[in-house]
């Protein structure tokens, strides 16, 4: 199994968020993830990179549990896009190699994988220069998604992805990420059928529960 | 040694036509601070009369342990007064200000008074509590300056950070911009002040001295080795402060406490 979860719900503010379930998600399977606003959604997907910490229950991440390992090294595995994804001030370039510029992981960058990067995610290269505070909603998004994939991560967990992306452009990125990347897993959440059609497992948030549909 | 020109009440009196001055432009100008001038230049007087009066009795104080009492007092007020005037509560608070406060300006102060002043006894009031007030006080707004720069930036930047420890950083990496600017923001006015002392202005204390009939290189010799322990004071006190506060802010997972600015909502 990729994930397996064992009675786990949040509770904060003393209101329960998500009730008490178990889930295991079998390696190779993308994952989708659906239900209304204010569900639990994004609190749910957050589960698995441990930016959101269960209040009862355990996470395994290959049989190991999450909880036993070094968060920091974990989380480079299991890389995050946010809906709204940041962008820090400076250039583009220095945003995308951000995950190098932490201190503990500083290493040189080959150009030729910032270059795959940016043709992965439909990325002009003369962006790179250019200051990070002229970036579109799209391009935001599609930095960051570049920046992910900078680390080599084996999970890549997608909250929204298309809310700054048109269908299209997200299918074309998506697409090239699977090619480029095979084993990488997908959890991503998302209301598009398309999305959802794509993933072999998915989720359903409802009133806090949650509800596995194969 | 040339005494002191001392001021009579009357001239002292006249001085207050200067505050007056202030008045009037605030006012005029519609700029609401006169009640806040007022308040303050009248805090100042009766604070400063008492303080006065009690230093005269102090000076004549013969006893080790009143004297530290005195100081200790000192430190308490300042802790007090750096919450006060930043506004900033969390849990433990005052244990990280008397931790650093102690660490940093008291461990700086007693070097001093004991090796570099070398006063006879150590516990030399008159040496001891204005001293002492001082290395204190420089570090004090330092520190409340270094607090409140991190606890808002940190706020400010909570989306960026979680962006970082999403990518793998650990809370101190990606606290580590709003450290810097904290200690920037604490040092740097102090560093400023330095840089104009002797070429736009005479320091205080240097100038207390020569009125008081020392010789000017006696006074200089003082005011270089105040301002290195004022320096060393700010440095090491701010040093400890970041250090212990950027601990509040994330937990063992190495998300940032959301509890903490709850906590001063409440506030």
């Amino acid at each position: 199994m990729l994930f397996s979860l064992y009675n786990i719900s949040i509770v904060k503010n003393r209101k329960q968020l998500l009730n008490p379930f178990n889930l295991s998600i079998p390696e190779k399977t993308d994952v989708c993830i659906s239900g209304p606003s204010g569900a639990g959604k994004t609190t749910f997907i957050r589960l698995f990179n441990q930016m959101t910490i269960p209040t009862t229950g355990e996470i395994y991440y290959k049989n190991t549990k999450i909880s036993d390992s070094d968060l920091t090294l974990y989380r480079r595995k299991i890389a995050m896009v946010f809906q709204e994804p940041v962008v820090l001030s400076g250039l583009v370039r220095d945003n995308l190699i951000l995950p190098f510029q932490i201190k503990r992981w500083q290493t040189d960058i080959a150009e030729s994988r910032i270059a795959e990067i940016c043709d992965l995610c439909k990325l002009p290269p003369s962006l790179l220069t250019q200051d990070s505070h002229i970036l579109s909603g799209g391009e935001k998004q599609r930095v960051a998604i570049g920046r992910a994939l900078l680390v080599n991560p084996e999970v890549m967990l997608m909250d929204e992805p298309t809310s700054a992306l048109d269908m299209q452009t997200a299918q074309s990125i998506m697409q090239n990420i699977r090619q480029g990347y095979p084993d990488l897993t997908f959890i991503i959440v998302s209301h598009a059928k398309e999305l959802i059609n794509s993933c072999q497992m998915h989720i359903q948030i409802k009133v806090g529960n949650v509800i596995t549909d194969n | 040694m040339i005494s002191v020109i001392d001021i009579p009440l009357w001239r002292l009196c006249l001085c207050y036509g200067l505050f007056f001055l202030g008045f009037i432009l605030t006012w005029w100008k519609k700029l609401h601070l006169t009640r806040d001038l007022f308040f303050s230049i009248f805090r100042m007087t009766i604070q400063l009369t008492l303080m006065g009066f009690i230093l005269t009795e102090i000076f004549e104080i013969k006893t080790w342990w009143l004297v530290t009492l005195i100081y200790i007092a000192m430190l308490f007020f300042a802790a007090q007064t750096i919450v006060k005037r930043t506004g900033i509560v969390f849990p433990h608070i005052y244990r990280l200000l008397y931790i650093s406060l102690l660490g940093g300006a008291g461990s700086v102060f007693v070097f001093f008074i004991l090796i570099i002043i070398s006063s006879k006894p150590w516990y030399n009031p008159r040496y001891f509590i204005p001293l002492g007030g001082m290395i204190l006080g420089n570090s004090m707004n330092g520190s409340a300056l270094a607090l409140e720069r991190f606890f808002d930036d940190i706020h400010g930047r909570r989306r960026e950070i979680e962006t970082l420890i999403s990518l793998g950083a650990t809370g101190s990496e990606a606290a580590q911009s709003s450290f810097r600017k904290a200690f920037r923001s604490a040092v740097l006015p102090m560093m400023m002040n330095m840089s104009g002392m002797g070429l736009v202005f005479l320091p205080g204390m240097m100038t207390g001295q020569i009125l008081g009939g020392s010789a000017p290189l006696v006074a200089i010799k003082y005011q270089i080795a105040i301002m290195g322990a004022i320096l060393a004071s700010l440095v090491v006190t701010v040093y400890f402060i970041l250090s212990l506060e950027y601990h509040q802010f994330f937990n063992k997972f190495h998300l940032i406490r959301e509890d903490i600015f709850e906590y001063q909502n409440k506030k």
